[in-house]
């Protein structure tokens, strides 16, 4: 259906005055913006870890050429500090007593299969539910992105520039090592990256799904009622409602992002991406919240159960502990929260340093979980604002 | 000219009928009300009315042009004030007012004069900075009514407006509906208080289980039923006399002495006042007092659906 101007007017002061209500609502502000940041203050200041190097164990199974540079490196990386260990067990007690938060092994026949120019896994095990250990798998990300480089690098030259391999790869190594040297204050990461785009993704949430209870109390006051009995149609008042949430959630997650980077010193990464990310992760948890507000009847089960369920979901999506930390099947399970989709795209633009290219699935992904609770609670929406006449 | 003409209106919830066949006019200065108890249909018939509820027969005409959920433009021409108070109780009674303006398309300095207009009309206009949830019961209704009027409808429909209001209220409200129908607004008055609808309403519907089962001025309704007025004359001296004097009035139908009075049942007991006075005298009976128990609607209620107005 199409809407004259005049309509869509009221779709902006429908907003405009929800909005206004809610940003007056001292509950309101202290939920959604007050908590998240002391919680996020809390948590970063206790669990952060600071500028400390994330002890990683290390298990070098092949004792090869590539397998020592690899050791080399991460021994020299700014984030990781390195004990070796020859047996598994040891690794995995000391992570299970978390000595160390991480370890890594590199398996027999690392060598021959890079400098075949073969594909390998590198088995890295984390301690569960510890921030520290996003820092870890991102270190040793590093050290291993670095190697790759190196190595593919040494043999165009050895197949092309007639230098041996072996010459080709320590001056390669030689290189990286006194670029690593000189860009070492970028290694310095606020203790805040994590906790504070896991708290925004779970407090955007929380206050979306809450933000259902302002549905249905105006279904319970009549307002909804009287709202239809004026010259405004149903749908104008479902894009009303819409764009209150979407407002409200955008505001919030604009006031954390600033909080974050000025007063917590988080780099949030790639604008583009990072826009794209919050634009995606408000939309889904708008949809969700309205489309909560049409299954619930009232406003009291809407008190209880949207902040519940926003806890829920955030637990399973990764904004308590990183799935990073969490077994295969939970880490799978988990990504049926759109939270853990919009958590994997903050840790690759925070911990990783990557653009839209590498971010873009989660976006992708976490769109398609916004455009579906979107498009069924506007749906639904109509239908209950039709039915409360 | 009727500015509200509803016709056969129908509507079922599932297998329940709630409205059957509801139909009536309102005349622009005429003030209807549609008088039945709790689930006799009176909001559902309302909701049609005011095109929130698509009717399942029937139809509505407000100021010639038909009302529905989809006919959005006449709905311009009805101001609704709902059985609850239907605003944000944060916001200040401006505030709502405001809000609702806008959705009736008021803007920018209309708005204001309307809002102005509107309060000063329920008499709030000193208190409208002031938040609903701060306003006593009474406020909260009147504020409900200004919500009602804020784009000067033609049609003003008020359903049971004053459910849990104080004496003082009502009777502010009461003078407020009084007026706008004098100013000419056609008003649909729905209560189940009797008093009310004999008071308020220049035509009263009487509604039960979704039927509309009398229609009239008090009086015409009255006389619909076969009911008789009993007048109570309370004397000193021959009771006898004066009830075998008083049986020879045209109209009177009973006369039955009692202890202390004679009571008459008659057709029409204000008539005959003059002449039980005469009575009384030509009896030489001294009359002291002179009571009429008029036929009432709760009465017109019972004879008509065998039931009592109120459970
Ligand atoms: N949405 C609905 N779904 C099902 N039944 C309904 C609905 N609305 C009303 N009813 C039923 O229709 C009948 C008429 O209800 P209605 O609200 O019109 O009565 P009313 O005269 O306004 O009563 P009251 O004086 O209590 O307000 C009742 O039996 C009621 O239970
Ligand atoms: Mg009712």
């Amino acid at each position: 259906m199409m809407l004259g101007r005049q309509q869509l007017a009221k779709v902006g002061f429908i907003a405009r005055a929800n909005s206004g209500r809610a940003s007056k609502d001292r509950r309101f502000l202290f939920s959604a913006a007050f908590l998240p940041i002391a919680i996020m203050l809390l948590v970063g200041t206790i669990f952060g870890g600071g500028n400390r190097k994330v002890p990683v164990g290390l298990i070098d199974r092949d004792g090869s050429v590539l397998s020592s540079a690899l050791r080399l490196d991460l021994q020299h990386s700014a984030r990781v500090k390195l004990r070796h260990y020859t047996k598994e067990t040891s690794l995995r007690q000391d992570i299970r007593r978390g000595r160390v938060l991480a370890g890594v092994i590199v398996p027999w026949g690392y060598d021959r299969q890079l400098r075949a120019g073969e594909r390998l896994a590198l088995a890295v095990v984390s301690a569960p539910g510890r921030t520290e250990g996003i820092e870890a798998r991102s270190g040793i990300s590093e050290s291993v992105t670095r190697q790759g480089t190196v190595i593919e690098a040494a043999r165009l030259l050895s197949t092309s520039g007639g230098v041996s391999f072996e010459t080709a790869l320590a001056r390669g190594q030689r290189f990286v090592a006194a670029k690593e040297a000189a860009d070492s204050r970028h290694h310095i990461r606020s203790p805040f990256s994590y906790t504070a785009p896991s708290n925004l993704v779970l407090f955007v949430f929380i206050t979306s799904l809450a933000g259902a209870i302002g549905l249905v109390q105006a279904r319970e006051l009549g307002v909804t009622r009287r709202m239809l009995a004026t010259p405004t149609p149903p749908s104008v008042i479902v894009l009303g409602s819409a764009v209150t949430s979407l407002v409200l959630a955008a505001g919030q997650s604009a006031v954390l992002l600033v909080v974050g980077g000025a007063l917590f010193g988080v780099h949030w990464g790639d604008p583009i991406a990072l826009v794209l990310l919050v634009a995606a992760l408000c939309v889904a948890a708008t949809g969700a919240g309205l489309l909560l507000g049409t299954i619930v009847r009232h406003a009291e089960q809407a008190i209880t159960i949207g902040p519940a369920l926003g806890i829920a979901l955030g637990m399973l999506g990764g904004c308590l502990w990183p799935l990073d930390s969490v077994g295969p099947l939970m880490r799978s399970v988990g990504h049926v929260a759109p939270q853990a989709w919009a958590m994997d795209g903050f840790i690759r633009l925070i911990y990783d340093g990557a653009g839209l290219a590498r971010v873009g699935r989660d976006i992708a992904v976490l769109g398609l979980f916004a455009v579906a609770l979107m498009a069924l609670a506007t749906w639904r929406l109509r239908e209950s604002i039709i039915r409360a006449a | 000219m009727a500015v509200l003409v509803c016709t056969d209106l129908h509507k079922r919830f599932g297998n329940r009928t709630a409205v059957d066949g509801v139909g009536f006019e309102i005349a622009g200065g005429e003030c209807y009300g549609l008088l039945g108890p709790n689930g006799a249909g009176k909001t559902t018939t309302i909701s049609m009315i005011c095109g929130l509820l698509a009717s399942d027969g029937g139809s509505v005409v407000v100021a010639g042009r038909p009302v529905g959920p989809r006919a959005i433009a006449a709905k311009a021409d009805v101001g609704y004030v709902p059985q609850e108070v239907a605003l944000y109780p944060d916001l200040s009674a401006r505030e709502n007012l405001a809000f609702f303006g806008r959705l009736y398309g008021l803007t920018g300095k209309e708005l204001d004069a309307r809002i102005d207009a509107s309060l000063e009309t329920v008499g709030l206009l000193d208190r409208g900075g002031e938040r609903i949830e701060q306003y006593s019961g009474g406020m909260k209704r009147r504020a409900n009514i200004a919500a009602g009027l804020l784009h000067q409808p033609k049609l003003l429909v008020l359903d049971e407006p004053t459910v849990g209001v104080d004496p003082q209220s009502r009777n502010a409200i009461f003078d407020t509906v009084v007026d706008l129908r004098d100013a000419g607004l056609a008003v649909l008055y729905t209560t189940h208080y009797m008093e009310e609808a004999e008071r308020l309403c220049d035509r009263i519907g009487i509604i039960d289980q979704g039927r509309l089962v009398a229609e009239g001025t008090r009086r015409e309704l009255v006389a619909q039923v076969s009911g008789l007025d009993h007048v109570r004359i309370t004397v000193e001296g021959d009771r006898q006399t004066l009830a075998a004097r008083c049986l020879t009035i045209p109209g009177v139908d009973e006369a039955v002495v009692a202890d202390g009075f004679v009571e008459l049942r008659a057709h029409d007991g204000r008539q005959l006042l003059r002449q039980v006075v005469e009575a009384a005298d030509a009896a030489g009976v001294e009359v002291s007092s002179i009571e009429l128990v008029e036929l009432d609607l709760e009465a017109v209620f019972l004879q008509l659906t065998g039931r009592a107005l109120r459970d």
